[in-house]
């Protein structure tokens, strides 16, 4: 081949085959970014601003990400390098643009940005705020690193709503919020998605309206009606009542999703989760039954787990049948380690396990 | 402290659009006594009234101001008062948010002032910033002050701002009752020569190719100088492009005929009333009341026909007595 051709070619192949190849921006390279960005273009009656970039783009994770402020940071931009990101200065014009509409000058480009979010938090408009005038936080850098952090009003929601929505049955709709962030594990931004900061940095005065079409329908699509909506105030979930089963000490640390697949949990049964700790016998994974109660001495040191549990569940009752002859009564009585006999002596004389 | 008057910075305005007179008062009663007596058909001596408003130049200046974009930092005031020679501190005083406690008006010595409208829905917090909305004159396109005014003190210049020549001014105050928007204020405490006060649109500075002080100070560039027609365009074509974020309304493309200051909101202009955006008619008052005066003056029909009936009577009472 015309090697003039096959360069030509080359390049043509790797022009398409780019814009999928590159993963897509990733804004946590600490790498890429500056860590603090001068602003002293515009002239005017205050200081320079020292900006912190790298802080705001931590907080810019939420949503938006480095667009929130390079809004003209395209799709498919490759990475944080120039020129697809460019800074404020290189598109707004230091020159104030008062007189025609378009693109705001480079001051007030700046202001309206920051103002945006610094108004609405602290309502803190005292210009010493961010311009370098001695006395101020940003004349100031110890003060500066004392308050990161502790400038936005924490996000502060209540345990539950109730809403009354226009279902004509089961009108009421109990949110539990708290168990959906605290028990559940959703982060904010899988339902906050696109709501500013201040929506929830701040008074609890407005609350975002969250579309349940967008959130709820996520994980709720293929529920039924009954299982938001009622008659009346619902209480908080309780796994037990609901599912029939008890999160047992062993279990009340864990997360639905660590049993559960995510968006999956509502209608799924448990699938397998189980095997990731109990795959093994209890003893090599380090698990002391004698926590359930039932100290695995004599023989019983020597079952598979699948001998007992036979319904493969593990946290179903053992079935004690195979070896004793009778059950107990009036349910299992736990005695931990003392070899007290809690099962009567009479055994199965086909099971050659004469323990207790 | 004023040592600049509104007559000496804004001498196009006045003395283009009359002859020169003697501005005493004195003077001014003579020459309008003998005007009066030579004007035919009762012609008014102001005739820049609301029918001036066609002298307007088609590239007449405005001010767009987005309520969306203001943070209500007031450097507009303290730009303001440095631009007209009004008492000021310093800079940083603007950071007073005290003073929205309360709403304001402009002042003998403040021409602009920004007040603040809460929420009605909700208390204070910081999620549910005020909006705050800069006032002054609004330069109307029919200024009822203009015509009200009995000498003339009062012009709407063809290219936007309206001004004050405070050498014609005789201090009836007419023009502080016509205003619609209750934005002229008056010198009472000054003996001898008081003056009506107001913004003048910074025409001493635009005429150097300046902008407006407050329009130049703007932060955020809330406030926007241009050709009204332009800013007017502008305003809609940023309701277009966010119609969720602003009314559909500019406030003062057409209220009380519309005004030179235009206004964008996010909040519904109703509840912008008590910080000065009255809801006005789309009409002028000073057109309708001109209409109806110089319908009655044209061609000097009212007084002959009013002469003309008393001289008949006269005839005819006389006539009658002698019978």
């Amino acid at each position: 081949m015309n090697p003039m051709l096959a360069t030509l070619v080359l390049l043509f192949v790797g022009q398409t085959q780019a814009p999928n190849a590159q993963p897509p921006i990733n804004i946590t390279r600490p790498d890429k970014i500056p860590d603090v960005v001068m602003l002293d273009q515009v002239p005017g009656c205050y200081g320079s601003v020292r900006f912190d970039h790298r802080i705001h783009v931590e907080m810019s994770g939420m949503h938006g990400e480095c667009r929130n402020c390079h809004h003209e940071l395209p799709e498919n931009a490759k990475s944080v390098d120039k020129p697809d990101v460019r800074p404020c200065r290189e598109c707004h014009e230091p020159a104030s643009n008062a007189t025609i509409d378009g693109k705001p000058g480079l001051r007030g480009a700046y202001h309206r940005q920051c103002l945006s979010c610094h108004r609405d938090w602290t309502h803190e408009n005292a210009c010493g705020f961010c311009h370098i005038v001695s006395g101020t936080i940003r004349g100031n850098p110890g003060l500066a690193q004392r308050l990161r952090g502790n400038l936005q009003p924490r996000a502060e929601a209540n345990a539950s709503y109730v809403y009354t929505t226009a279902h004509k049955g089961i009108p009421t709709v109990t949110f539990h919020h708290k168990d959906h962030t605290e028990r559940f594990g959703i982060k904010c931004v899988e339902c906050h998605a696109g709501d500013s900061c201040n929506q929830c940095h701040g008074s609890m005065a407005e609350r975002p309206v969250v579309s349940r079409q967008q959130t709820c329908y996520n994980c709720h699509a293929q529920d039924r009606c009954v299982t938001c909506h009622d008659l009346r105030e619902r209480p908080a979930f309780d796994h037990a009542k609901r599912t029939g089963w008890w999160l047992r000490p062993g279990h009340a640390s864990l997360t639905c999703n660590d049993c559960h697949k995510p968006n999956e949990f509502p209608t799924k049964p448990v699938t397998g989760a189980c095997l990731p700790c109990h795959a093994k016998r209890w003893g090599e994974q380090g698990f002391d039954h004698s926590r359930t109660g039932v100290a695995l001495e004599g023989d019983h040191a020597y079952f598979e787990c699948l001998d007992c549990h036979r319904g493969g569940n593990e946290q179903m009752l053992a079935d004690c049948t195979k070896c004793h002859a009778t059950r107990p009564v009036d349910g299992p009585r736990h005695v931990g380690r003392d070899n007290t006999t809690w099962w009567d002596d009479r055994v199965n004389p086909e099971s050659t396990s004469t323990d207790h | 402290m004023n040592a600049r008057t509104s007559s000496q910075r804004t001498p196009k305005s006045g003395s283009d659009a009359h002859p020169p007179i003697d501005t005493s008062r004195r003077g001014f009663l003579k020459a309008g006594a003998v005007l009066t007596a030579l004007t035919v058909g009762g012609k008014s001596l102001a005739s820049d009234g609301a029918d001036g408003a066609s002298k307007l130049s088609q590239g007449r200046m405005g001010v767009l101001v987005d309520l969306t974009r203001c943070v209500g930092c007031r450097r507009c005031e303290w730009a303001c008062n440095d631009a007209n020679d009004n008492p000021h501190g310093k800079l940083e005083e603007c950071d007073d948010q005290s003073v929205f406690a309360s709403l304001r008006r402009p002042r003998t010595d403040q021409f602009c002032v920004v007040n603040a409208t809460r929420n009605p829905k909700a208390d204070p917090s910081p999620t549910d910033p005020p909006i705050f909305t800069k006032i002054q004159c609004m330069h109307c396109e029919y200024p009822p002050c203009v015509s009200a005014c009995l000498v003339g003190a009062m012009q709407k210049s063809p290219d936007g701002p309206v001004t004050y020549d405070a050498s014609k001014c005789i201090g009836c105050r007419y023009c502080m009752m016509a205003c619609p928007f209750e934005r002229l204020t008056y010198e009472y405490d000054r003996r001898f020569t008081p003056r009506i006060r107001k913004c003048e649109l910074c025409s001493h500075r635009t005429h150097d190719g300046k902008l407006p002080a407050c329009v130049e100070i703007c932060p955020v560039e809330a406030l926007q100088y241009g050709k009204r027609e332009d800013l007017l365009r502008v305003a809609h074509e940023r309701i277009a492009a966010h119609p969720d974020k602003y009314v559909d309304h500019v406030y003062g493309e057409s209220e009380g005929g519309g005004t030179s200051w235009l206004y964008l909101s996010a909040r519904p202009f109703e509840q912008l009333v008590d910080v000065g955006l009255p809801r006005l008619p789309d009409k002028s008052p000073a057109e309708r009341t001109e209409h109806i005066q110089h319908a009655i003056f044209k061609g000097a029909a009212g007084p002959l026909g009013i002469a003309a009936i008393l001289t008949t009577l006269h005839f005819l009472t006389r006539k009658g007595g002698h019978a």
